[in-house]
């Protein structure tokens, strides 16, 4: 006789675009060791969900989960013959409920830590987290005290329309290279069609955390306002973050469409709590079918992210409904594929290539494969010429194209235009946040 | 029998090579004999030699793949007072030699050779000390970095370009353990123009009739060893590794017909759970690591025993933690308590963290006086980890 185990993780999301929550991944091991359990099972998010069912003997459980921020959730229960038995998983320590969908993908620190009152020393390294500070150890004159580290928002600004050849490698890296302060001035010219447009408040705020949301038209302001009223939407869209010294020109991955072609809100956190760990800007998008696997991608848990990937694979590659999603998707399923065997996707990922001319993701992601199933001189030529192609479609929306991108050109140590083109990647990428998904471009730099 | 070598079986077919660098003395850093000039912040490490020697030890006495076993192991160490290095189970002692530049790159060259004895070896690539990284680019510092005052990098390894050197190598699985906290030197491999240090092999792509190679690097990235490195201790991520390795990280997908393993994605899972852990990490909790891409699945190491499991024991309400003395049974027997002697004076209402082998316990936190007693039973302890919360209620 089996019995009924009903799963779900219990933790609220504001917003009613994510009203019917998300997919997590969870393990269920049974304390008696004659049955393996049940792995990688995808279970609901959220506070109004329906848990889902699975089918299990009768026996003791431990359910856990893995959430996109990295923490693991677990609980134990006690299945009886026949019986059906809901388990709630809660996580419930989101700093505000408004950044909870940045607590649940790893871009916040929960609200435990994120409300102490400990000053915490600030290392003077790129991979802490500090906005408008000088590199300074702690204690040095400038400091703020404890609890009074409340700034003023960043002053943000949308480029809606940027220039066909605004987003290559030598045009970015002569914007990060030039400034030492942040000109927007300099900035609308080189990359931009029109003049940035500044918005004026972000979203939300609790006057530490902004956060920004975009829909289809743009930038919303609070309360779900419009932001800035009605503007040119080209291929590529960028959000500049400026404050008194630094700044950021950050990818916005939008519009951003569901599997359903819905429209998705795009949300971007300027965070300004000073931490030894963590990203200032952070990129996320509200999809409740492949957030969470972005999520898992940007904390390094692969194999999760591939787990949900698999799971809309079908509607993600069937229809073309977001180039990007599907980018993603390709990312994560060839970054943890351990066998060459064909799948199905991989023919996709030549669609990639060769349908969306705008983004140099799936030139990245077709060269990426072909080297590693190359049987012949001819198929290796072939992946250089991607990559080729790749650098002259400029910088990829996914800070993984440009590590993929990187590596693909060094495989190449003979070929001078590959060489070149690898100089100008690789210093670009200095001045990336290699945490974060979507390419966030440091401006103006550190001191040497 | 190369002099890096401190551990050498002869192994028909596929094996396993493991390099080892731990770098603690800087004679050109602050605190060193001869301190360059711009030293840039960086110091003296006591953690990285005791990390680097007992990952060889854990590597020895306990690693185990029977379809790759253990090869070979080198090691490198550079420690402010050399000692030799005794093999747990030859008991054979070996003089280490320094981590220097010169010795890496020649070290890495003979691991390379071993790595293309058979296309199905495996190879682990460890090293703790100080790192520079900007974006893809990392340089591994050696003990005599900044002994060459025209560039500094001399003493340095590229490890881009390793990996990427590391494709013409014929061993088709590729580990790389790289424990390098990072302070101020943000600028200094774009200032070189994005030479991050020696190439001890050339890069190059890999040849067609090799089998793919699966690489997963794992990156601690802990910034800032003045404010986060342990003194006279194993690193933080080293011991995340390690417990990782020794249970935190396995997992029984075949239940009681087949035994525990640590496989590349359950290992990511326990280093990050460490790392997100308050009670093991600390204020570095919640660390970042760059985002790699990379994590084929594949086993690691198969567990001899049953494995080990972090367990934290707590209070629903943490001011009781200072007042509570936990016990832990098993049986009916008393396995481990904390006594009230035992709270942590600088944070009283920190939860107990213990290790216990997989199965089940209970647990009881008991109170002075007329306190009701708490008491949790049947509890399973199996990996990643166990939080064990102590209600009133219950």
């Amino acid at each position: 006789v089996s019995a009924g185990l009903h799963l779900r993780v219990n933790l609220s999301f504001r917003g009613e675009d994510l009203a019917a929550g998300t997919t997590v991944v969870a393990n269920v091991y049974p304390a008696n060791r004659d049955w393996g359990g049940l792995r990688d099972i995808l279970i609901p998010a959220g506070d109004m969900v329906e848990p889902t069912r699975f089918e299990v003997p009768a026996g003791r459980y431990v359910v856990e989960v893995v959430m996109p921020s990295g923490k693991l959730l677990s609980q134990q229960t006690k299945v009886d013959d026949g019986q059906e038995v809901t388990l709630d998983i809660d996580d419930w320590d989101s700093p505000r409920e408004s950044h909870s969908w940045q607590y649940f993908s790893g871009n916040l620190e929960s609200g435990t830590v994120y409300r102490s009152p400990l000053v915490i020393p600030r290392p003077r390294s790129s991979s802490s987290r500090y906005f408008d500070r000088p590199a300074a150890d702690v204690g040095v004159p400038g400091e703020p005290a404890p609890g009074d580290e409340r700034l003023v928002a960043p002053a943000t600004y949308w480029i809606p329309d940027s220039r066909t050849d605004g987003w290559s490698f030598a045009r970015l890296n002569q914007l990060s290279r030039d400034m030492t302060r942040v000109d927007l001035r300099q900035i609308g010219a080189l990359i931009a069609e029109g003049e940035p447009i500044p918005i004026p408040q972000p979203t939300e705020s609790d006057g530490t955390s902004h956060l920004y949301r975009f829909d289809e038209r743009g930038p919303l302001g609070p309360m779900g306002s419009p932001g800035v009223g009605h503007h040119q939407i080209g291929a590529r869209q960028f959000l500049v973050v400026t404050g008194a010294t630094d700044g950021y020109l950050v990818t916005l991955p939008s519009p951003w469409r569901d599997v359903h072609y819905r429209d998705v809100l795009v949300e971007v956190l300027v965070n300004a709590r000073q931490s030894p760990t963590g990203s200032p800007v952070g990129v996320t998008v509200r999809d409740r079918a492949m957030g969470a696997g972005l999520g898992y991608l940007a904390s390094g848990a692969l194999s999760a992210a591939g787990r949900v990937f698999e799971d809309v694979e079908q509607m993600l590659y069937s229809k073309v409904t977001n180039p990007l999603a599907a980018a993603a998707g390709a990312y994560v399923l060839l970054g943890t594929e351990s066998d060459p065997s064909p799948k199905p996707w991989h023919d996709w990922v030549w669609n990639l290539r060769s349908w969306f001319g705008w983004m140099s993701d799936g030139s990245i992601l077709w060269a990426a494969h072909t080297l590693r199933t190359a049987e012949t001189n001819a198929q290796i030529d072939e992946a250089r010429a991607a990559l080729v192609e790749a650098y002259q479609r400029g910088v990829p929306f996914y800070t993984l194209g440009l590590s993929w991108l990187i590596d693909g050109l060094s495989d190449f140590p003979e070929d001078d235009e590959c060489q070149a083109m690898l100089k100008e990647v690789q210093r670009l990428s200095w001045r990336v946040d290699t945490r974060q998904p979507f390419v966030v471009l440091g401006l103006t730099g550190r001191p040497s | 029998m190369s002099r890096f070598l401190v551990h050498d079986v002869p192994v028909i077919g596929p094996g396993t090579h493991v390099l080892i660098i731990g770098v603690g003395r800087y004679p050109h850093l602050i605190g060193g004999d001869t301190p360059c000039q711009n030293p840039d912040g960086m110091g003296q490490l006591s953690s990285p030699p005791i990390s680097a020697r007992e990952l060889a030890n854990w590597f020895i006495t306990s690693y185990n793949d029977p379809a790759k076993t253990l090869a070979s192991v080198a090691l490198l160490l550079s420690e402010a007072d050399p000692q030799p290095f005794q093999n747990p189970k030859t008991n054979a002692s070996f003089a280490v030699e320094d981590a220097t530049a010169d010795n890496a790159e020649a070290a890495i060259r003979e691991w390379k050779d071993r790595a293309d004895s058979d296309p199905g070896n495996r190879v682990f690539f460890y090293f703790c000390g100080h790192g520079v990284s900007e974006g893809e680019d990392m340089a591994l510092l050696t003990s005599d970095f900044c002994s060459d005052n025209y560039n500094p990098l001399q003493g340095a390894i590229d490890l881009r370009r390793l990996r990427g050197g590391l494709k013409t190598a014929k061993a088709s699985e590729q580990v790389f353990f790289i424990d390098a906290c990072r302070v101020n030197s943000d600028v200094l491999i774009s200032n070189s123009d994005g030479v991050a240090g020696r190439v001890p092999l050339l890069p190059g792509r890999r040849p067609v009739e090799l089998p793919r190679e699966l690489a997963v690097p794992y990156y601690a990235t802990l910034a800032g060893a003045k404010a986060y490195a342990r003194e006279n201790s194993v690193s933080l991520f080293t011991e995340a590794l390690l417990r990782a390795f020794r249970g935190a990280g396995s997992d029984d997908p075949q239940g009681r017909a087949g035994a525990w393993r640590v496989n590349t994605a359950r290992l990511q899972e326990a280093i990050d759970h460490f790392m997100k852990e308050p009670v093991f990490a600390g204020e570095i909790v919640g660390v970042q690591v760059p985002v790699t891409g990379q994590l084929p699945v594949f086993v690691l190491h198969y567990l001899h025993d049953p494995p080990e499991v972090p367990v934290y024991v707590g209070c629903d309400v943490a001011d009781d933690n200072a007042l509570a003395e936990f016990v832990c049974l098993q049986g009916g027997a008393e396995r481990a308590r904390r006594a009230l002697a035992e709270v942590d004076p600088e944070n009283p209402q920190r939860e107990w963290s213990l290790p216990l082998k997989f199965g089940d316990y209970d647990f009881r936190a008991e109170f002075a006086g007329d306190g009701i007693p708490r008491v949790i039973e049947d509890f399973q302890v199996r990996p990643v980890s166990k939080r064990v919360e102590l209600r009133a209620d219950s």
